[in-house]
């Protein structure tokens, strides 16, 4: 049965994998670092989109319990900040922009012109 | 020299020209293999250059996008200074007015961005197992909750305008087998 820590792991292994073939292609050839500079995001995205499929008794991970993971994938990454790379998958993602969204439009609507 | 011998010369040499031919012949035609591998390769590049590129470019105008529309609540916040919308004055409203529209539009823009990219995916211009496992989510995100941001300007789906993104958006969410 997967943990937190095992899952942290196995993140932390994929991320360090898109780096290093980052790094790679950049070393490789200057035209392949411009297609694939975007491997790391892509990765964070995968990433944001696999946590989803992990529950505990039948129940989606909290946003909580997301962080707790991802600090754990930040440690094990040795980031003097490990708390960013929640942030990082957020940023990766269109959640946080949708939540603006969703807040201003509400907000809008409420607005009597 | 008989004729007979002269015969075998001309044929020794015959032999000897038909071996080098069928040497030359294998040589060349192993290099012309070779070179089409290697246009073969290159054209393979070539193709994964102009994938990523047109992939880096959907990705940058959905970014773009969103960096206008952030830039523009910034704006609205300074009207609204955190008033509540029965809070604010006529004043702040009349300010507000051209910002808002200026919003709806950038929000436009962002679906603009998507449904480019869709029409991307649909028509295999760029990698679409990558595409689909990085926009699955962003994409679902754009049409639920139904009563999100974007909902009046993606529905009703018959007379939207962003077919490409509703075909994808029903693809991966399989909504016609439900």
């Amino acid at each position: 049965m997967a943990t937190f820590d095992s899952i942290a792991e196995e993140y932390t292994l994929k991320i360090k994998n898109s780096a290093k073939k980052t790094s790679l292609e950049k070393s490789a050839s200057l035209k392949i670092e411009s297609i694939q500079k975007d491997t790391l995001v892509l990765t964070l995205k995968e990433i944001n989109e696999d946590i989803k499929n992990y529950s505990i008794e039948g129940k989606p991970l909290s946003e909580t319990q997301k962080q707790d993971i991802f600090r754990r994938v930040g440690n094990k990454l040795g980031l003097s900040e490990p708390d960013k790379v929640y942030l990082m998958l957020k940023e990766a993602s269109n959640d946080n922009f949708v939540a603006l969204a969703n807040y201003w439009s509400n907000f809008i609507d409420e607005i009597e012109l | 020299m008989s004729i007979e011998t002269i015969s075998a010369i001309i044929a020794g040499i015959s032999a000897i020209v038909s071996v080098l031919a069928l040497i030359f012949s294998i040589k060349y035609s192993n290099k012309s293999a070779e070179s089409a591998k290697q246009a073969n390769k290159q054209a393979s590049v070539a193709n994964d250059i102009a994938v990523g590129q047109a992939e880096n470019e959907l990705r940058r105008d959905i970014a773009n996008a969103k960096i206008r529309y952030e830039d523009i609540c910034a704006e609205v916040e300074e009207i609204t200074e955190g008033k509540t919308p029965k809070e604010l004055s006529e004043i702040d409203k009349k300010k507000l007015q051209p910002k808002l529209k200026r919003m709806n539009s950038y929000i436009e823009e962002y679906l603009n961005a998507y449904e480019n990219a869709c029409s991307k995916y649909l028509d295999k211009k760029i990698d679409v197992g990558r595409f689909k496992k990085s926009y699955v989510s962003e994409i679902r995100n754009l049409f639920e909750p139904p009563d999100n941001a974007f909902n009046k300007f993606l529905h009703p789906e018959g007379t939207s305008r962003y077919k490409a993104l509703w075909k994808v958006y029903r693809e991966w969410n399989d909504l016609e087998n439900q």
